[in-house]
């Protein structure tokens, strides 16, 4: 018995430097954000006394750009997520070199830096990118569109084409681990190559697709870079006005509102699709 | 009842109505090209219904792409497959009357036992009632009420077995095709479950495919064994046909042990070793004449057999079951043969002997 508990407690030690970094670097400074938010700024200065005015003021300006938030980074995450299980998919199934070469591609755009595929896209929409320059020398249109670049369409490009590779990987590790002969069995139990996909294929692979979303979601729903670089004057995402809040306004308690409001929106949206997702996905 | 499967040059469609008492299954110059290599060369076969066929044969013989192309999941290159009289050639496996258990059971890991065996019916908009009935029917037949709500992970090898057995029955398929369905299970559990299989058969009754390479497998369970070799279809018979009269070479030589005596054939007569001839009608030319270890007679018993050589013997093994001797005959052929005595010794000489029935001749 002793030697049992000794054990336990040896396993339990090596925890502890994982513990640490996660506490410590994770979890206190979230809590102590949480305490912050419920504070108030003076003269540049912390007021350490708790009220709801932060939170009450999110209610009455923010609600707008938080909805707003939430609904561009949901329409992202599931366009990302269809997009990946696609490709994920078309790995997987591809067993020759297709396959192969599907993955080393989704690889090889992680080497691109996220800044340099931005710019990527803002020379492909610009003014005077190649989509302009394509339409107006075929005469398609008579001057650029403006809308292409600096719209929520291009943020929304420029975000699935970045997040995309993250969120086939997930997919297809689940994928992998499919046995074929299942899917035989599905066809040879009367399901049409739409029932396979149905029954045999999307019921088991939720957590990934469900791992896919989150992760583009969130990233979506925290990201102020690709909206400012591409997004224009009229798209403002709750991390353009949480970092404003941060620095230019030096007011961390309504920055820490903010992002606790996001937050606990974006918890309930990522509960949603999970629910979404068990609800929908189920094999017949 | 004996039914000759020949490789047929390819044919042109058979149209005509189907008779009454027209065979269950016809497959009709059936082939299968894969960027020209030929895994199953055209080929003709009938199964009839309640037959219990197994397709046998050594690896890379084409018997699965056979089955496969039976069951919808691969297109024949050529040829027609007609099961129940309609042509079934270009119809997917959703849409065909048969149903597989695969050889990797291929079960659905996210469901239960009870919702794996019952999923075909769902598919098939059963009624809920009925499908719960026809489910709890599965599960008594073969015998997994106890583990019924698991995942089909939580089971051994035998009892996926089973479940893949059930989830196929369930469907009541025209004709059940087996890919190598015990091929992952120890002996012992093979025997059960060939026991279970002919259990099934004799309750349910239907028609069952089943491919092996296990020829004891074959003879212990189908009433007619296809015996395949390098896409071709070798012989179609009952167990004691393919065993007893071999069409050909690879048949002798591939289900059981075989003797290979040379001869030559003249004018539909073969002349054998000892003077004697045989009226054997077939080409001229070199042939074999087959004879099994058991059906060699050594000693005094030889002396009075149809053919009776002189020889040495070379080896003596004790196999327990029986003893096998090595014998070099005077005209310098080896035989194996098998006796339940083991009075002889290497170095013996004696005399070695068959009777005309227990041996064939096929070209070599």
């Amino acid at each position: 018995m002793m030697g049992v508990a000794v054990a336990t407690m040896r396993r339990n030690l090596l925890l502890v430097p994982a513990i640490a970094v996660l506490g410590g670097l994770f979890l206190v400074p979230l809590v102590w954000f949480l305490v912050v938010s419920f504070y108030r700024v003076s003269l540049f200065q912390l007021v350490h006394e708790p009220n709801l005015a932060n939170y009450a003021r999110i209610w009455s300006d923010y609600l707008g750009p938080i909805g707003y938030t939430a609904g561009i980074s949901a329409l992202i995450a599931v366009v990302t997520t269809l997009l990946a299980f696609v490709v994920a998919h078309l790995i997987w199934s591809r067993g020759d070199g297709w396959g192969n070469f599907l993955l080393g591609a989704t690889l090889l755009t992680l080497f691109g830096g996220y800044l340099v595929k931005i710019y990527a896209w803002r020379t492909l929409l610009g003014r005077e990118g190649i989509v302009n320059n394509t339409l107006v020398g075929l005469h398609l249109t008579d001057n650029p569109i403006d809308a292409l670049l600096y719209s929520p369409l291009a943020v929304v490009l420029v975000l699935v084409s970045y997040l995309l590779p993250f969120a086939i990987l997930p997919v297809y590790g689940a994928l992998r681990p499919i046995d074929p002969t299942s899917l035989e069995a599905a066809r040879d139990l009367g399901a049409s190559p739409w029932g396979v996909l149905r029954d045999a294929v999307l019921p088991r692979i939720v957590p990934a697709l469900l791992t896919a979303f989150a992760l583009s979601f969130l990233v979506s729903a925290g990201d102020y870079v690709t909206p400012r670089m591409v997004g224009g004057t009229r798209t403002q995402m709750m991390g353009n006005f949480i970092e404003s809040q941060f620095g230019l306004r030096m007011n961390m308690p309504l920055g820490a509102a903010m992002t606790f409001s996001t937050l606990l929106t974006s918890i309930a949206v990522i509960a949603a699709a999970w629910i979404g997702m068990r609800t929908f996905l189920r094999a017949k | 009842m004996l039914q000759r499967a020949i490789d047929s040059s390819p044919h042109s469609p058979i149209t005509d109505a189907v008779p009454a008492g027209a065979p269950l299954v016809r497959l009709t110059g059936v082939a299968k090209d894969y960027n020209g290599f030929q895994a199953v060369h055209p080929l003709d076969m009938t199964i009839e219904r309640g037959d219990f066929v197994s397709i046998l044969g050594p690896s890379g013989c084409g018997k699965t792409t056979l089955l496969r192309m039976l069951g919808g999941f691969i297109t024949p290159s050529q040829g027609r497959i007609e099961v129940d009289g309609v042509d079934v050639t270009a119809l997917p496996p959703e849409k065909r009357a048969t149903n597989m258990v695969f050889q990797g059971y291929g079960l659905f890991p996210h469901m239960s036992v009870r919702q794996n065996i019952g999923y075909g019916l769902r598919l098939a908009r059963t009624p809920a009632r009925e499908v719960a009935e026809r489910v709890e029917e599965m599960v008594d037949l073969v015998q997994l009420g106890a583990f019924a709500e698991r995942a089909p992970t939580a089971l051994s090898g035998g009892q996926q077995q089973r479940v893949a057995l059930a989830r196929a029955l369930i469907m009541r398929p025209k004709v059940l095709l087996l890919d190598e369905p015990f091929a992952a299970l120890d002996l012992k559990l093979r025997k059960a479950m060939q026991d279970e299989m002919r259990r099934l058969h004799d309750a349910i009754g239907g028609t069952f495919v089943f491919v092996t390479h296990d020829q004891t497998e074959a003879m212990a369970l189908a009433n007619r064994i296809a015996v395949m070799e390098g896409g071709h279809l070798r012989q179609l018979g009952t167990a004691e046909e393919i065993y007893l009269h071999p069409a050909n070479h690879f048949v002798s030589a591939f289900v059981g042990e075989a003797n290979f005596v040379r001869a030559m054939r003249r004018n539909g007569r073969v002349a054998l070793s000892n003077g004697l001839t045989v009226v054997s009608p077939g080409e001229d030319g070199d042939v074999e004449i087959g004879v099994r270890p058991e059906r060699l007679m050594i000693g005094a018993p030889a002396e009075g057999a149809d053919v009776c050589l002189r020889g040495s013997v070379t080896e003596r093994l004790f196999l327990g079951a029986h003893v096998q001797y090595r014998v070099l005959t005077e005209s310098g052929e080896t035989l194996v043969a098998n006796a339940l005595e083991g009075h002889f010794s290497p170095g013996d000489s004696l005399r070695i002997g068959w009777n005309l029935a227990d041996q064939w001749v096929v070209a070599s």
